[in-house]
């Protein structure tokens, strides 16, 4: 029988844990990717060593489809493990923790396939590669170089896990809303995927591609990012943070919502993109 | 003689950089062996996902003993003369130099004794270095060594003549050791005492190293799975490449596309394939895609078949996303998106998609009035062309953007040339071999939607650099040119560009004064390359651009001077071209009138009269584009000019006559010119 969402997610925990990460819980801001949690962004830069583990929800507005295509998700979970500094065994590593949650990799085709990361909005970038199982990628791994424009001193590996589409493997199911959450005993005690946020995706894709108010977005991206350059003069720079955070998920939106024109998302980007350095910098200046 | 064996040993080297870096790393080696006049027989590089590999060959093992000689002053020579050259060889007195006797005069010369040094030695230092400084298209740092690599090294091996050369890179010393395949020999490590040793190790421990051979072993097999299956598989290098630097122990299996997929357009199946999943696809004799994929697992197990239904699995969610796609999109005919492109900006300053379209039209109409293809077709046609961009399938494959709407108009039921049209207005791709439009009709739209890219990009100061042009204008361009000759068009560049222009202004779009010019120019220089890749001499070219506006005119006649130009009689022609230039010579003569009273010669005469006779029918000539003919007329007139020559000089004595017989000279090289600029043409 194999895993339960939940308990993939309990024996990841588990499995980092014992490589001494700290387990941290998701954060409570809507990002696009773990990598922006604080936990990875911040702390990659700066000379301390550093290692977490943590589910993070997800968004990317542009990916709803309403829940009707079976592997695409608006909002989905991606389990993320920073280890600073990349330890020497870092790919074996990623390979006992896929034998972890049921995958025998002596009956597989485990490979490592060139994929560098980036993400412009806050200046980060890194090399490294999708490890695929049999032609799936089961996770993302990457040196990460630069966060926020400021060259890692330390360098982090970043191993970023697509839930989903690991329990869809794990599970053999076709389609995202069967995946089983729990374990049970009884049918009627099987709560699926699909019961817990079928309806969530349903509306979160008609609000992101369809009804949300573009003007009022518009707004709210410049509050935030006039926000965000008060506190950094006070010097609350992760509340800073937190403002290009939101700034940054608003963009977001209105890119779903197609209202952006090809050369004002760049100008997006960078308003962005220059909050991020800022707090980053600072970061920096204060943490070393 | 001895053998020098190197590997590093990495993390996952990007397939597309292993062999340029391979092949880069024993070319140091080789050019530094070779400065020192160290001698060696074969050199080789192998690659696989984690290693790179030299070997070389009965090297030196001790370099030669070199006298290196340097010329001094004099001996008499004035004392700061001797000090300069004592201080340029680092020396401190006159006995640390030889005198020698250069004819007659006693000349200091400083002379050094190199002795022979061990490779070894030498080696050592110079593969550190060459480590150093080694360039990758992407490097990083890793841990705390500050040296740069692909990817995180894990070991350096490194063995001449039999022993360790111990050199250095960061906290690496190099030894003797090697590892075997990750998965199937558990990443075995093993001790190495050369090559072939090395070699049957790797093959014992499932890897084979030699790039080569694995391509060969996953192209054999590849086409024993074709075979079997009544298919054929395609040549696709750069993905067989790709593959072959994914895995060291090549296992080619094949999967099942499920019967429900294969209704998709095969191209939406191929890219789903191939761009992400590096899969090789098949077909059929009729060009119809086979219901299978190839792939190249890195591990050989008891029971491939979990491997094979783990690829199916993915395979089908990918073809699941792209048939909810397709089912998604055409719930909302073609045609219906073309309204919405009013919410799709071409270019913040150049106004929406529609606006395009719509200029697009304008300019496919305008063409169409010289070339009359079929009106209704090119009217629909341009009301779809741009509709596939707001689908969810080409936002998912944006490289089938124009395939997608040739399917969907299929499914709409539109025209067949319609849909044909859609995708053919993209072309040409610029690639290998490059498909031009089948039909007039969408070689007009092609020619029109590349126009209006270029016009209106250059109008908002978009041009191409020396190093970047991120909208493809040069390719645009080339692709006007191409179709343009393809199809035999007359169409006056100067016009289109005009016409395209004035469309822009009708948007309210700023024009600079010097647009029609500047764009004009950059055609020129595409037609000049266009031709000279055609194997035409450049010097032929830039003599037949003179009148270039008719792009297939211009064409024509670089053809046919370049043929005419390589017989003996055109290399003659040439010949009395530029006498007669020269006898004309700088004065800016324009008297062109003959005076018949001044024809005292025979040959005069003559002449005269046929040049007359020439000149109405070369202006019909070129009217008709009839190059073949013009030369051979030009031909016949040669004679007549020879004999002139023999017989008549043009500077004489009497002004009158000579005046007529310069006056002659310049008629006829007029005439000439009309042609072709002869005068640009290079003396080889």
């Amino acid at each position: 029988m194999s895993l339960s969402f939940q308990d993939m997610i309990l024996t990841l925990q588990n499995f980092w844990k014992n490589q001494g990460c700290l387990l941290l819980q998701p954060l409570d801001i809507e990002v696009g990717a773990g990598t922006l949690h604080p936990a990875t962004s911040l702390r990659s830069i700066g000379k301390k060593d550093w290692r977490v583990a943590y589910v993070q929800q997800c968004r990317r507005p542009k990916d709803g489809r309403y829940g009707e295509n079976p592997n695409r998700l608006q909002q989905y979970f991606q389990f993320q493990v920073i280890l600073k500094p990349a330890p020497e065994d870092i790919q074996n590593l990623c390979i006992e923790s896929i034998r972890s949650i049921g995958i025998d990799t002596n009956k597989h085709d485990i490979r490592f396939v060139e994929d560098d990361w980036e993400n412009p909005t806050i200046g980060a970038w890194g090399l490294g590669w999708e490890m695929w199982c049999d032609g799936m990628e089961v996770l993302q791994f990457t040196y990460m170089q630069q966060i926020g424009g400021i060259e890692c001193d330390v360098i982090p590996g970043e191993l970023t896990y697509g839930l989903e589409r690991l329990a869809m493997y794990i599970q053999n199911i076709d389609h995202f809303k069967d995946i089983i959450w729990n374990d049970y005993e009884n049918e009627k005690d099987k709560v699926t995927y699909g019961d817990l946020f079928l309806q969530n995706e349903q509306q979160s894709s008609a609000y992101c591609l369809e009804y949300a108010d573009a003007n009022m977005l518009k707004r709210h991206f410049k509050d935030a990012e006039t926000e965000a350059l008060i506190l950094i003069e006070k010097n609350l720079f992760l509340i800073a943070y937190e403002q290009t955070l939101k700034a940054c998920h608003i963009f977001n939106i209105l890119d779903a919502r197609g209202v952006i024109s090809v050369t004002d998302r760049a100008s997006y980007m960078s308003r962005v993109r220059s909050l991020a350095k800022i707090c980053c910098e600072k970061w920096i200046e204060n943490n070393g | 003689m001895a053998e020098l064996l190197l590997e590093l040993l990495s993390e996952e080297i990007p397939a597309r950089m292993q062999i340029n870096a391979a092949s880069n790393l024993l070319n140091d080696i080789v050019i530094e062996l070779e400065n020192r006049n160290i001698f060696f027989k074969n050199k080789r590089y192998f690659c696989t996902a984690r290693r790179l590999t030299i070997v070389i060959n009965e090297i030196d093992q001790y370099t030669k003993e070199q006298i290196e000689e340097k010329k001094g002053p004099r001996v008499n020579a004035p004392s700061n003369a001797i000090e300069g050259f004592l201080k340029s060889m680092k020396l401190e007195t006159i006995n640390d130099l030889e005198i020698r006797d250069i004819k007659g005069e006693a000349t200091y010369f400083f002379v050094r004794k190199n002795s022979s040094i061990e490779t070894g030695l030498l080696l050592t230092e110079i593969i550190s270095k060459i480590l150093h400084e080694f360039k990758w298209p992407k490097s990083m740092r890793w841990d705390s060594d500050k040296i740069r690599w692909v990817r995180p090294l894990k070991n350096i091996l490194c063995i001449f003549n039999g022993e360790i050369l111990k050199v250095k890179f960061g906290h690496f010393i190099a030894n003797n050791i090697s590892y075997g395949h990750k998965f199937m020999s558990k990443n075995i490590s093993f001790t190495v005492n050369d090559f072939d040793d090395y070699n049957r190790k790797l093959y014992d421990s499932f890897v084979i190293l030699d790039q080569n051979e694995r391509k060969k072993i996953i192209k054999t097999a590849c086409e024993k799975i074709a075979t079997e299956k009544n298919l054929i598989i395609k040549e696709d290098d750069n993905l067989l490449n790709e593959v072959v630097g994914l895995v060291e122990w090549p296992n080619v299996i094949c999967g099942k596309i499920e019967e429900k997929f294969m209704h998709l357009p095969k191209e939406i199946l191929k890219t789903a394939m191939k761009t992400h999943q590096r899969y090789f696809s098949m077909e059929d004799y009729n060009g119809n895609i086979g219901a299978f994929f190839i792939t190249v697992s890195d591990i050989k197990t008891s029971n491939d078949q979990i491997i094979i239904e783990g690829n199916e699995k993915v395979l089908r969610s990918r073809l699941a996303d792209a048939e909810f796609f397709w089912n998604i999109d055409l719930k909302v005919r073609l045609i219906d998106y073309k309204s919405k492109l009013s919410q799709i900006i071409y270019h913040e300053k150049l106004g929406t998609m529609l606006d395009r379209v719509e200029r697009i039209k304008n300019l496919s109409f305008y063409l169409n009035e010289s070339i009359i293809a079929d009106y209704n077709i090119i009217d629909r046609s341009v009301d779809l062309i741009k509709c596939d961009l707001l689908t969810n399938m080409v936002s998912e494959f944006p490289e089938l953007q124009g395939i997608i709407g040739k399917y969907y108009a299929i499914e709409n039921g539109e025209d067949a040339r319609t849909a044909l049209a859609i995708s053919e207005h993209y072309l040409p791709k610029g690639q290998q071999n490059d498909l031009l439009p089948t039909m007039l009709e969408s070689g007009i739209i092609a020619i029109a939607d590349k126009i209006d890219l270029i016009t209106s990009l250059f109008s908002i100061n978009e041009k191409p650099t020396g190093s970047k042009d991120p909208y493809a204008l040069r390719r645009a361009a080339l692709g006007i040119i191409k179709i343009i000759i393809d199809k035999k068009l007359s169409i006056s560049l100067n016009n289109l560009i005009s016409h395209s222009i004035e469309l822009l202004a009708k948007q309210k779009i700023i024009i600079t004064n010097y647009l029609t010019s500047e764009i004009l120019v950059f055609f020129i220089d595409r037609l000049k390359y266009y031709l000279r890749a055609e194997n035409i001499g450049s010097d032929i070219v830039d003599a037949s651009l003179s009148n270039f506006d008719l792009i297939y005119d211009a064409n024509l006649k670089a053809r046919y001077l370049a043929i005419f130009l390589e017989t003996n009689k055109g290399k003659e022609f040439l010949s009395l071209y530029r006498r007669i230039a020269n006898i004309i010579g700088n004065d800016h003569i324009n008297n062109k009138n003959i005076d018949d009273k001044y024809l005292v010669e025979k040959e005069e005469q003559i002449l005269v009269a046929q040049v007359v006779i020439l000149e109405t029918e070369i202006l019909s000539l070129i009217k008709k584009q009839d190059y073949e003919s013009i030369f051979l007329r030009i031909l016949s007139l040669s004679k007549y000019i020879d004999e002139y020559f023999k017989n008549i000089m043009v500077n004489c004595a009497d002004e009158d006559i000579k005046r007529n017989r310069v006056a002659t000279m310049l008629i006829i090289k007029n005439l000439f010119d009309l042609i072709a600029d002869f005068s640009l043409i290079v003396n080889k």
